[in-house]
């Protein structure tokens, strides 16, 4: 298989995937575990697979991206638009590496 | 409100153009369409793509779609499978909370599911296409800090989820587990082997 023939196999398996995820709740109401803890689970997997994700960048060995890094989860934190604390972050990277 | 989204697919256009085809950025907005796997695809896209970790990322961050579906199920369980599929085949994170208040109130229709996701779905395919066609290739990106965009726009949505203080366990056992099993292996697989660990510590915590 060709690399671009793989590129559309991904696509296409993680619209399934996505597909799945939406149309199944409904189905799936009556089986989905509704401990607690399960509950806990699924709600804070999303942020802790982006905060995996992004890990690597906190610790990259480069003070520039581990300062923009920081600056932008903070002012996400603190409750920006995501453009606006993405612009932010872009622009720490832009500054530093032309005055530091 | 499917105005909102705007200003973030133009956002997901730009950075695309660094890595996808036109063709393929498109079907990632009108087929895949979830705008924060969208931004975890583009960071992992590299060959040889690591399909399997690629999967299970954008299974995780759409688990939550599971959790949106069962909470609409006591409204939408009467539909007959072909409507209720057409119902929620553009569910996104804005038109279930929309809905979900509307059902509460008391007003029913799942129509409204539909109409609310149409219209944020086409407010996304379409900026995310205007993203893509802005001239980019003048311009220096090192120089712009684009090089980081993509890790911006993740680092923005990870912290959009941040809860205050109970957040910190969860993300620091995430984050570090992340870290040690990366600089440990290299790869893709430090991304849901930290989710998992830091996801565990997050339900264990009361």
């Amino acid at each position: 298989m060709t690399a671009e023939q793989l590129e559309w196999l991904a696509i296409g398996a993680m619209g399934v995937v996505t597909f799945s995820s939406r149309v199944l709740g409904v189905s799936l109401a009556r089986w989905i575990p509704r401990t607690p803890k399960w509950d806990r689970f699924m709600h804070v997997l999303p942020g802790t697979l982006l905060v995996a994700i992004v890990a690597p960048y906190f610790a990259s060995g480069s003070g520039i991206l581990t300062a923009a890094a920081a600056i932008t989860l903070f002012v996400a934190a603190r409750g920006s638009h995501l453009v606006i604390s993405m612009a932010v972050g872009v622009g720490c990277v832009a500054l530093l590496r032309a005055f530091a | 409100m499917s105005l909102s989204v705007a200003p973030w697919g133009l956002a997901y256009g730009l950075l695309a153009q660094q890595s996808l085809s036109l063709s393929q950025a498109m079907a990632m907005s009108g087929y895949v369409y979830s705008g924060t796997a969208q931004f975890v695809v583009l960071e992992m896209w590299q060959q040889p793509l690591a399909i399997g970790a690629m999967l299970f990322a954008v299974a995780a961050v759409n688990a939550r779609y599971l959790l949106q579906g069962a909470t609409l199920a006591p409204w939408l369980a009467d539909l007959s499978l072909s409507r209720r599929l057409a119902t929620l085949c553009l569910l996104s994170d804005a038109s279930w909370a929309m809905s979900l208040e509307r059902f509460e109130q008391g007003d029913g229709n799942p129509g409204y599911v539909f109409g609310t996701s149409l219209a944020i779905y086409t407010a996304w395919f379409a900026s995310s296409l205007a993203g893509y066609l802005v001239p980019l290739s003048s311009v220096n990106t090192q120089a712009w800090g684009l090089d980081f965009a993509v890790a911006a726009a993740l680092i923005a949505l990870a912290g959009a989820r941040w809860t205050g203080r109970a957040s910190l366990l969860p993300w620091g056992v995430a984050g570090l587990v992340a870290l040690v099993t990366y600089k440990t292996f290299g790869g893709y697989w430090y991304m849901p082997v930290g989710a998992i660990a830091g996801a565990i510590a997050g339900a264990w915590r009361k």
